[in-house]
């Protein structure tokens, strides 16, 4: 398949409109749920989900890839697992056997 | 959905993507990596304090999310700068454009007046570990603003001498894709760093 006169459709003003709306909602939300004096867990799994929802409609509709090519799609989440996988393993790698953390109690 | 469709003129290639657009993607999922490892770094440092205030008592969580709003409303600008660009509608993109660029410069002028506040109180890149990741993973963030800030007006530059006509919308777009994924950092980012506890601190 060439690019050469391949048509894209994005959508119309109206609906980033929409998501940003949506996504200042959500942005209230988590500083909401911030404040509140829900348990640990429960708020941290609550801001995470949150988070993710906003990175993913920025992605999906600032970002076209919504609508776009979805090899585009590729790099990024390659990045992301690769950055999840690694970090991770680095992390916990670090908090199980290290004792010698500058600064560290 | 109602949509519009537009038509980009470029060379044929064989996965039918521009070049530069996949290059941005590419580039932007090895930015992920950069920043996964500033952010794991702040999360394993964050409660090394030997002395002085933590990363939390410093926080002015009202204040950084006004930022973070006004971030989060650059990259509405942005998008209809480039829906406006796609059209032909130079004027209006300028004006966009020029609109995302000071939101930008907005943010990254909280983010410095927020850095002189913390240094007051004693927190600094300096002052404990915890400090110096917040200060490299926050700066670089803010430097990657100011980059998207430069490219903004030099597209505005570009556009008020004639030579960003609606066929040369890619240029708009790929400003575009890289001003969206600091929007995106900065959601990562705001959750992680100001809004979720670190553990022994009471909110």
């Amino acid at each position: 398949m060439t690019a050469e006169g391949e048509g894209r459709t994005h959508p119309k003003e109206g609906v980033y409109i929409k998501v940003a709306l949506w996504l200042a909602a959500v942005t209230a939300i988590e500083i909401g749920v911030s404040y509140t004096g829900l348990a640990d867990w429960i708020k941290i799994a609550a801001l995470l989900s949150l988070s993710v929802i906003k990175f993913g409609a920025v992605v999906a509709y600032f970002m076209h890839l919504k609508f776009d090519h979805p090899l585009l799609r590729r790099p990024l989440i390659a990045g992301i697992v690769l950055a999840g996988v690694i970090y991770t393993i680095v992390l916990l790698n670090m908090l199980l056997h290290s004792t010698t953390v500058p600064g560290g109690p | 959905m109602s949509a519009i469709t537009h038509t980009v003129e470029h060379p044929p290639t064989a996965t039918g993507i521009e070049n530069p657009k996949l290059g941005m993607w590419v580039f932007l999922g090895s930015e992920v990596l950069l920043f996964g490892a500033l952010i794991s770094v702040f999360l394993l440092y964050r409660n090394r304090v030997p002395s002085g205030p933590r990363p939390h008592d410093v926080f002015d969580i009202p204040f950084t999310s006004v930022s973070s709003f006004i971030l989060l409303m650059s990259s509405l600008t942005m998008v209809l700068g480039l829906a406006a660009q796609q059209r032909g509608a130079g004027h209006r993109a300028r004006t966009w454009l020029l609109a995302t660029a000071l939101l930008g410069t907005t943010f990254v002028s909280g983010q410095i007046y927020e850095f002189t506040i913390f240094v007051r109180e004693g927190f600094t890149v300096r002052s404990s570990p915890a400090g110096s990741a917040f200060f490299v993973l926050t700066s670089f963030h803010g430097a990657h603003v100011t980059i998207g800030v430069l490219m903004l007006l030099s597209l505005v530059g570009l556009s008020l001498r004639g030579l960003l006509p609606a066929q040369r919308s890619l240029a708009v777009e790929l400003v575009g894709l890289y001003w969206h994924f600091v929007d995106v950092v900065w959601i990562v980012l705001f959750t992680l760093v100001y809004l979720i506890p670190a553990p022994g601190t009471k909110t």
